[in-house]
């Protein structure tokens, strides 16, 4: 019987051939925007480490003096003072790993005076940054725990940076000039896929890190503090000497400015952790510090974070209304077109009636059409979106005046399984949903007076 | 006009008619929504940049040796630049134009709380001026006694004159001369005495955006300090730009232990400066324009079905007397009604969403004049895309009547 029904309606679709075309095309390029901009929003909000997301918390104290208003949101807040770091790190707590990294932008060169510098994002960590954040190795390993605090001129660098100053050799062993200093390449990462750069907190999804030294070794060669100086007032007007020049000061200060990451796998493991911040605030608070009256500190995971960068703003907002307004446009179009095909044929409906056929016989060959229609309009909005997505990523690309290759933020714009298969639920769902009113009208006609016509 | 017989056979098909005024109130949304985020977008967008922008070009370099004398770079490169053929002159800058986004807030008066107003200031060697090509208006130019050259964080000399712009001149001192007037660039500190007067150029996005476009000042300093070294700015002959970047590049690697971050024409920074928003504007309008096209071709099918569906009453009003004419101007007017029952829904729909959009976005968008231009113009989409099914309608024979089917 179904097999009866689904050939009645293959036939039915290719009855008045054009207006099959138009809902198909109708349903196609309404689906099509808005699964553009419904893959945007839905792998903007992907967690970049899976379920470690919910393990990695970033770790907040507010150190500032008496004055400005309370935090009440963690992305208020800044980030933590360097003697902070250092106690925590050594501190005795509930996480199964700790870490803490900043930032700093630093000239790279190679020997060879052929090869043209670079100006490389560098991150500045401890040993443990790379099984934390799960960067993979291509050549070499992460250097020695010693190394953290011992400056030993050592550096991980990027697959890319491999390629370009050692031409993707093994270069473990060989040197580079990190500004003036001079490093020994002690490990190469291999690609890493990163949807957003979490770990900075920049979020960004194409620019990646190329160079990882200790943190004892940056503070050596001094290099410049490429990160947000949250200074108290009276330490406010000395913030760019502390970014650029005087590290001592800086590292004495209360400015808070390196990023705080402790991973907790279980409830009781931060709220131990917790307790761990609060001793260590008030330990602190006999020393002087801490002035202010509540002591406020935040500790939020990784998918807290992209919660919060998730959400579409401004123009993706926008553009996400406007989606939807034109699907239901496309939608009310079909209806309008089932109906003019469907009211064609109710003359054939009444005589097949007054036959004898069932009326759910009639209303399942109708909806089998309907919905194969809503899956030929899947088809080629997945088509549709395919192509927009593609224009959205060459329009951000253009935009930012090619700051960075198409393929490096493709993964943002990239159908996937999830996504396809929601189009064909979207796409066949909601043809059926229109479907069902011309379906009705079409089965309720009334034959006797159809057929008294002839 | 058959209005009255019309909304009776309108009764009869109450579903079709919903359908078309839900379609056009939807589709009036939209459109005149990304109207009004576009022309937001679009706010002093491409505006003339008062500089020969295609003559100029930025050069980004950044020293990583410490140890180099960077005073002394600094006064070489300059050197090196103005003896290449095709160099016209050259001048250190603090800020690009096109780029500028360190907003400085300058004051009138001392005291307590001074009223603070919005600049963009350059940095600028002797011949700043030249380089930018712009005019002097009023008053004189610095010379090269009054340019401080130093190091900011081991030096307080600070520049005792500025040059300010003509917009800029007229936003702090309107209707009165501004030369001679004492600015504070910062509150109560580093006044300065304004000496001359500029025709205008563009600053960045960030004053552009606050409608204060042309806000700039020029100050006579070429500073150098670690993490903010200076970037330079060349007035070459007309046309010579692009094949020059080559022996810039080669005199800024000519000193080791720095690094050229960038080199461009300030045509470049400027297409970067309005690209992001023209591609927005671009993408809400290609949107539009799709959805318009499919709401006139679902019309023009639903009139179909309509002249279809009607065929035999259409020959009865044929055989009784009626005109052609009289018969399309019947689908005309009743499409015509549906349409702006939908357009005045579709508006309050519209108005609607401005106010959440606004709310949001905390600038108001909503500009009634296109809200009637749209909707204008969806009507008249809507009565091209009924014209031909109803000019069909017209040619039934009024013979069908006498035939059964």
């Amino acid at each position: 019987m179904l097999a009866y029904n689904l050939q009645l309606a293959w036939r039915s679709l290719f009855q008045r051939r054009s207006l099959t075309i138009l809902m198909i095309a109708a349903i196609a390029i309404g689906l099509g925007i808005l699964m553009t901009v419904r893959t945007m929003a839905y792998q903007s909000r992907q967690l970049p480490v899976g379920e470690r997301s919910h393990d990695l918390h970033l770790v907040q104290m507010d150190s500032r003096g008496v004055e400005g208003d309370e935090y009440a949101q963690w992305f208020e807040g800044d980030a933590m003072t360097y003697r902070d770091a250092r106690i925590l790190m050594n501190a005795n707590t509930s996480a199964i790993r700790q870490t803490y990294l900043w930032k700093t932008d630093v000239i790279v060169s190679s020997e060879n005076e052929d090869i043209q510098p670079k100006r490389s994002r560098t991150l500045v960590g401890l040993h443990n940054f790379f099984t934390m954040f799960e960067a993979p190795f291509l050549y070499g390993g992460a250097w020695s725990e010693d190394a953290n605090d011992n400056a030993e001129p050592v550096a991980v660098i990027s697959k890319r940076y491999n390629d370009y100053f050692f031409g993707g050799e093994n270069s473990v062993g060989r040197r580079l000039n990190l500004g003036t200093g001079v490093v020994t390449v002690i490990g190469v990462l291999d690609d890493w896929f990163l949807s957003r750069n979490y770990y900075d907190m920049s979020f960004n999804a194409a620019r990646r890190d190329d160079v990882f030294i200790p943190d004892s070794l940056a503070i050596d060669l001094n290099l410049v503090r490429a990160m947000q100086m949250g200074c108290p007032e009276n330490e406010a007007d000395r913030a760019s000497d502390f970014a650029a020049t005087d590290i001592q000061g800086l590292l004495n200060s209360e400015c808070a400015w390196v990023l705080f990451w402790a991973e907790l796998d279980a409830a009781s493991a931060i709220a131990d952790y917790r307790d761990s911040i609060e001793q260590h605030m008030l330990a602190q608070q006999s020393f002087g510090r801490y002035p202010r009256e509540k002591l406020t500190y935040f500790l939020t995971s990784v998918a807290e974070h992209m919660d919060l960068v998730g959400q579409f703003r401004g123009r993706e907002a926008f553009l996400q209304l406007m989606s939807n307004l034109f699907f239901a446009v496309c939608l009310i179009n079909a209806i309008g077109i089932l109906l003019a095909k469907f009211t064609s044929k109710t003359r054939e409906i009444a005589l097949r009636l007054a036959l004898g056929a069932r009326k759910t016989t009639i209303m399942t060959q109708h909806l089998l059409e309907v919905a194969i229609i809503g899956f030929l309009g899947g088809c080629f909005g997945l088509l549709v979106s395919y192509l927009g997505l593609a224009g959205m990523r060459s329009i951000v690309v253009y935009s930012s005046d090619y700051a960075f290759r198409a393929e490096e933020i493709a993964h943002a714009y990239r159908l996937d399984w999830t996504m396809i298969g929601s189009a064909f639920v979207i796409a066949i769902g909601s043809t059926i949903l229109v479907g069902l009113y011309p379906i009705w009208r079409v089965c309720n006609g009334n034959p006797a007076q159809q057929l008294k016509a002839q | 006009m058959e209005i009255k017989p019309i909304l009776l056979s309108l009764k009869h098909n109450k579903v079709l008619s919903l359908l078309i005024v839900l379609q056009v109130a939807f589709t009036l949304a939209v459109v005149s929504n990304s109207l009004f985020v576009t022309t937001a977008t679009l706010k002093e967008w491409n505006l003339p940049s008062g500089l020969p922008h295609e003559d100029i070009i930025a050069i980004y370099p950044q020293f990583y040796d410490l140890t180099v004398d960077t005073k002394q770079v600094v006064v070489d490169d300059i050197e090196r630049f103005n003896r290449l053929p095709g160099v016209i002159s050259s001048t250190t800058t603090n800020q690009i134009p096109f780029g500028a986004e360190d907003v400085t807030n300058i004051f009138l008066e001392t005291g307590d709380e001074p009223q603070p107003y919005q600049t963009n200031i350059f940095d600028f060697d002797v011949n700043g001026r030249e380089v930018l090509g712009l005019d002097l208006i009023d008053g004189r130019d610095f010379n090269a006694s009054e340019v401080v050259r130093s190091d900011p964080s081991k030096s307080d000399t600070k520049p005792a004159v500025v040059l300010i712009s003509q917009d800029q001149a007229e936003a702090l001192f309107p209707g009165e001369s501004a030369l001679g007037k004492t600015i504070w660039l910062e509150a109560n500190a580093q006044p300065v005495e304004v000496i001359g007067i500029y025709s205008n150029f563009m600053n960045g996005e960030s004053l552009n955006n606050d409608g204060m476009s042309f806000h700039t000042m020029i100050r006579p300093q070429v500073s150098w300090q670690r993490g903010s070294d200076p970037s330079y700015l060349i007035r070459v002959e007309p046309g010579m730009a692009q094949s020059m970047f080559d022996d810039l590049t080669n005199i800024i690697y000519e000193t080791r232990g720095r690094y050229m971050y960038a080199i461009e024409r300030l045509t470049r920074t400027q297409k970067r400066m309005y690209d992001g928003r023209g591609s927005n504007a671009a993408t809400f309008m290609a949107i539009s324009l799709i959805l318009v096209l499919i709401t006139g071709l679902g019309m023009a099918g639903l009139v179909s079905f309509l002249v279809n569906q009607r065929q035999k009453q259409i020959g009865i009003r044929r055989a009784m007397g009626a005109t052609r004419f009289d018969i399309t101007r019947y689908f005309l007017v009743e499409n015509s009604i549906l349409t702006w029952t939908g357009l005045i829904v579709g508006g309050i729909l519209t108005l609607v969403i401005t106010y959440v959009l606004t709310e949001s976005a905390g600038e108001n968008i909503l500009q009634m004049k296109y809200l009637v231009m749209v909707a204008i113009g969806l009507w008249i989409v809507n009565l091209a895309s009924v014209y031909f099914p109803a000019r069909r309608a017209a040619k039934v024979d009024p013979a069908i009547v006498t035939r059964s089917d």
